[in-house]
């Protein structure tokens, strides 16, 4: 050991980090020397001081528990949703297994060479290739926003969660980050106020798409059967989604609106708009609560009725 | 079938709530070091749990219980969700800390005048230097001085080297120190 030690040397003393042979011929070479011994002294002092100051009012709140409950409930709902078969997952869970999956990055790897290679000698040139099926929305995505609005509507504790952005500006700024194009919820709600509807709030959604849905709630209490709430489920379009409307694949185009009527597969009313950047879905409580809605949402968006 | 499926995640899922939700006063420690407001601390807890319970059939005990693996998936959510955010080039001030955090060649031990400094009366000063450390800085010091973790397992923890793990966390208590400093000798100033 040499006759100055290091700083290194004090922090390493200090957090327990030397060997014992190390630690012992410091803390010797320290007794013989006050100068270095207050400087272990500090290091000891620092580490208590910024022990308490890190610890101090980082006391979750007192709600936190209870919310990160209801998320773990709510994940575990989405994935039984999910979940195909447990045939399906055993086969899963053996493709998983490390050595296995192995096996089965290697076969996955030279399968995609072998294939490049066969695409690249009697492959047909790539602008001839054929588009991949389209998203249907109304299978895909619109009985989940529907079963969601309907879950949101009879649990207060769900609907609090959801309206976590109380003020349209938050809302819109929050959710424009998290769905990374600019959600307009602000004009969306001028216009619906003068329909009857109040912003509820606004919040991050696993649905229809996990991990990037937003979801916007209103109420309304002037309707003839009740109070009423209005779900708006926002996605990112993507682009390749449809809606199949009398047995016809209809493509999603920017700027059109499409309202899904209830049906044997179709629960509630459901009107769908994309800007061509993000898609919006609307659900309402009843049959009817939306009227005016899509209107609205029409000339906030200038959108062209379909 | 698909109610015993849905009844072994259930149980699954009350097993992981019940080991995980011990370490929450551990991850909301964390979160607000990285995150710096409670809203923002609070949505990083709940992301990372919903990404734990996900991802638990990975879950591997290595020592330590779940607070390690908690606090790995609550880095890598916040540094995603931060590079998301965060789309503009580095700056070179950045670069030049970046730099700053390779493991340095030993250097002789500052020479800090702290004597005479009351401990007990620094916290304030020291809380505000602590809010000032860039967050890989603050999270590093959580991880040792109040979590009271081996640097080896800081390192796990951050995917980083050891070598940066102590030289962050050499920074992170010169800085502090320095701050003291400054204090030790106003403190002296007023009192002659």
């Amino acid at each position: 050991m040499s006759e100055t030690p290091t700083a290194r040397m004090i922090m390493l003393l200090c957090d327990g980090e030397l060997a014992p042979r190390e630690a012992e011929a410091l803390q010797r070479l320290l007794e013989s020397d006050p100068c270095q011994r207050s400087r272990l002294e500090l290091q000891r002092g620092l580490r208590r001081r910024v022990a308490a100051v890190l610890q101090t009012g980082c006391e979750p709140p007192p709600g936190l528990a209870d919310r990160v409950r209801r998320s773990l409930a709510e994940t575990q709902h989405q994935i039984e949703s999910t979940e195909e078969s447990p045939r399906g997952s055993l086969v899963w869970s053996w493709l998983r297994g490390p050595q296995r999956a192995n096996v089965f990055y290697v076969a996955a790897s030279l399968t995609l060479v072998a294939g490049a290679v066969l695409v690249g000698i009697f492959g047909r040139p790539i602008d001839q290739w054929r588009r991949p099926a389209p998203l249907n929305l109304v299978s895909e995505a619109v009985p989940y926003v529907a079963d969601e609005h309907i879950r949101c509507a009879g649990s207060a504790p769900s609907r609090l969660e959801k309206a976590k952005f109380k003020s349209p500006e938050k809302a819109a700024s929050k959710l424009s980050d998290w769905l990374s194009a600019p959600v307009r919820v602000v004009g969306m709600t001028e216009n619906l106020r003068q329909t009857g509807w109040e912003f509820l709030g606004g919040g991050y959604c696993g649905v229809p798409v996990a991990e990037r849905s937003a979801h916007l709630l209103y109420t309304r209490q002037d309707l003839p059967q009740g109070p009423a709430m209005l779900s708006i489920f926002i996605v990112p379009d993507d682009g390749g989604y449809s809606v199949k409307r009398w047995g016809r694949e209809v493509p999603l185009e920017p700027g059109a609106l499409i309202e899904l009527l209830p049906g044997p597969n179709l629960g509630r009313e459901v009107t769908i708009y994309s800007d061509g950047v993000l898609v919006y879905f609307m659900v309402a409580c009843y049959s009817g609560a939306l009227d005016g809605v899509p209107n609205a949402i029409e000339d906030a968006l200038k959108a062209p009725r379909r | 079938m698909r109610r015993s499926i849905a009844g072994d995640l259930a149980v699954e899922r009350e097993r992981f709530e019940k080991l995980a939700l011990e370490h929450l006063a551990a991850v909301y420690r964390l979160a607000m070091q990285l995150a710096r407001h409670p809203d923002g601390a609070s949505d990083l807890v709940q992301e990372t749990y919903v990404k734990a319970l996900r991802v638990s059939e990975g879950f591997m005990e290595q020592g330590g219980g779940m607070r390690p693996w908690l606090f790995k998936i609550l880095q890598n959510v916040f540094y995603t969700s931060l590079a998301k955010s965060k789309r503009a080039p580095v700056s070179v001030d950045e670069l030049h800390a970046a730099v700053a955090d390779d493991p340095r060649p030993d250097e002789p031990a500052h020479a800090w005048d702290l004597e005479g400094l009351d401990w007990e009366h620094v916290d304030e000063r020291l809380k505000s230097a602590v809010e000032q450390l860039r967050p890989e800085y603050r999270s590093v010091l959580l991880l040792w001085g109040v979590e009271g973790f081996k640097y080896r397992e800081i390192a796990q923890i951050q995917e980083i080297p050891i070598g940066t793990v102590m030289s962050r966390l050499h920074r992170a208590r010169s800085i502090l120190a320095d701050q003291l400093a400054d204090l030790a000798e106003e403190t002296g100033h007023k009192q002659g």
